[in-house]
């Protein structure tokens, strides 16, 4: 069905390559799912927010007794239930609430610190903080139709994506926009 | 410590991006691609570079050049899926090409000389590293493929100081140590520590997942060869040592680092679209970031090129831009930095560097200190 002869200027987008390079076709070894991410594939979804919930029970202590540093840098460690699967859904809410109470948590003044805090800890901290912060200001995605903006993930709103904003301003001033680099090539979304 | 590297030659060789370049081995010669489906080679004068030949074989852009110091061969490999050999004859006074069989159905990537210069590798959107060597009998280069479990284009290799191993980083999110030995044209050696034995050709010998940080952009073996270090497009650097299985990442504040060279067994430096060089070094025993190394403070002189008025036409062309406004950035290149290549034979001292970019530049930056 293919022909080559098109005057359409785009035509050669809908070229067959392979059979026009000859022999058809014959790297069909799997190819790469760039969206794949394989990490905490040890664990059931199940068992993914089990940890999800008690971690989010461990930030909320720490959160009452003020020190927000901990309970970021606990929210945002490994397992975090990466994935497009529908089974993790549960656990992904879980888990993104953990980060985002935190971050609204602080008052505006202190994020600078606690962002250099995080820093000093481990240079990577500030990566997956980031990548929880886009997160955030993207929503749950699955919101009612038409909603644009933050979704139906439980305190995410306009006055959240307010803080989500500073968040983002301290560690891009700490850690450059390699940062944001960083959340553009992660294959481990959530 | 007092380590620096100072831009000690900087031409505006062409006003259209330079996709890679590569020198002769006593660098009076440059090949450059201008973003097209040519190489020019130009010869040093006295006031700059001038273009002596123009290479034209290729029917797409040419994406990749490396030029063999010691036979004076040119390599070339381009998106219409051939590379080729080039030799001077010397009668005629010109480069000859030979075409190479490299037997892929997608865009070749990135070509290297091994250290030998008796084979060279080509990287390419077939999923395939296609190592070519000659075939004496039959008088043409041929080569071998290098397939698995690579699942997408491979963007960047780099031949280990052995003649025998070869990285290849791929968009797959992987980095792979390959045995590219060649039993027709190799003597046998060690390739410890990264293989014990016997080597077979295209066995997969380490993998190194870049997990979050992307694609490699390009690959490079220590000058001992007993490290490997990648730049990826998550703004890092990345160094593997095969003995203690251990990768140190560093994670540059910047933007993406496309390519990069080992100063000595303790310092890389690395370039991209900052379009300044920088510098990653291992500091009591840990990577990290340094510096830049472009420590300008004030606009970059522009090549003298012709009059005021030719330049205001080169603002207007290059920049869409009529008036006075300084937009020119406070670095020696004016855009992302494409390639650096070494320019000193002594892979564990290197003295000079040299660094092509969009903006049509190349410059030569000479190292101390380090």
């Amino acid at each position: 069905m293919s022909t080559t002869t098109s005057a359409s200027p785009n035509s050669y987008r809908k070229l067959d390559v392979d059979n026009v390079a000859g022999g058809g076709g014959d790297d069909d070894d799997g190819g790469f799912d760039a969206g794949a991410a394989d990490a905490a594939a040890s664990l059931s979804p199940r068992e993914l927010e089990q940890t999800a919930n008690s971690r989010l029970g461990d930030v909320r202590g720490l959160i009452t007794r003020g020190n927000v540093a901990a309970a970021i840098a606990l929210a945002v460690e490994e397992p975090l239930p990466y994935g497009e699967r529908p089974d993790l859904k549960a656990a992904k809410d879980l888990a993104i609430s953990a980060v985002i109470e935190p971050l609204t948590a602080t008052k505006t003044a202190d994020i600078p610190n606690v962002v250099k805090q995080l820093h000093q800890q481990n240079p990577e901290l500030l990566d997956r903080l980031m990548k929880f912060v886009y997160r955030g200001m993207a929503g749950s995605g699955v919101g009612p139709a038409g909603v644009v903006g933050p979704g139906n993930i439980t305190g995410v709103t306009g006055q959240t994506a307010a803080a989500l904003l500073n968040w983002h301003a301290a560690i891009v001033e700490v850690g450059g926009v390699g940062t944001i680099a960083r959340v553009l090539t992660d294959r481990k979304i959530l | 410590m007092a380590s620096a590297a100072t831009p000690a030659d900087i031409q505006q060789i062409v006003s259209v991006p330079i996709s890679a370049h590569a020198y002769n081995k006593d660098r009076t010669k440059v090949a450059i691609v201008p973003n097209s489906n040519e190489v020019h080679i130009y010869d040093k004068g006295p006031d700059g570079w001038v273009l002596s030949d123009t290479l034209k074989e290729h029917g797409q852009l040419v994406t990749s050049v490396d030029w063999a110091p010691t036979t004076n061969r040119l390599v070339t490999c381009s998106q219409d899926r051939n590379a080729y050999v080039w030799n001077w004859n010397a009668t005629k006074r010109r480069w000859d090409p030979d075409l190479v069989l490299l037997r892929i159905n997608r865009a070749a990537t990135c070509v290297r000389w091994s250290p030998a210069e008796n084979k060279f590798a080509v990287a390419s959107g077939a999923k395939t590293v296609s190592v070519c060597y000659y075939e004496e009998e039959n008088k043409w280069w041929v080569s071998k493929h290098i397939k698995k479990p690579i699942k997408s284009t491979v963007l960047a290799i780099d031949w280990h100081p052995n003649n025998l191993l070869l990285a290849a980083g791929s968009a797959d999110m992987t980095v792979r140590v390959y045995a590219a030995y060649i039993k027709e044209v190799d003597s046998k050696g060690s390739a410890a520590p990264w293989a014990e034995g016997r080597l077979t050709f295209a066995a997969l010998l380490a993998e190194y997942d870049t997990g979050a940080l992307g694609w490699a952009h390009s690959v490079a073996f220590s000058p001992s060869g007993g490290l490997l270090a990648w730049t990826s497009h998550g703004s890092s650097a990345s160094i593997a040592d095969p003995v203690s299985k251990q990768v140190e990442t560093v994670r540059y504040g910047g933007l993406p680092l496309v390519s990069s060279v080992w100063l000595n067994e303790d310092a890389i430096v690395a370039a991209g679209h900052d379009c300044y060089p920088v510098l990653v070094a291992r500091r009591s025993g840990r990577w990290e970031y340094i510096d830049k190394l472009d420590q300008q403070t004030k606009r970059a002189p522009s090549a003298a090129l012709g009059s005021l008025a030719m330049n205001r036409f080169r603002q207007m062309d290059s920049k869409a831009q009529q008036g006075k406004e300084d937009t020119d950035l406070q670095s020696v290149h004016q855009n992302t930095i494409t390639e650096i290549v070494r320019l000193s034979d002594d892979r564990a001292h290197v003295s000079a560097f040299s660094t092509a970019g969009v903006d049509g530049r190349i410059v030569r930056w000479e190292v101390k200190g380090f």
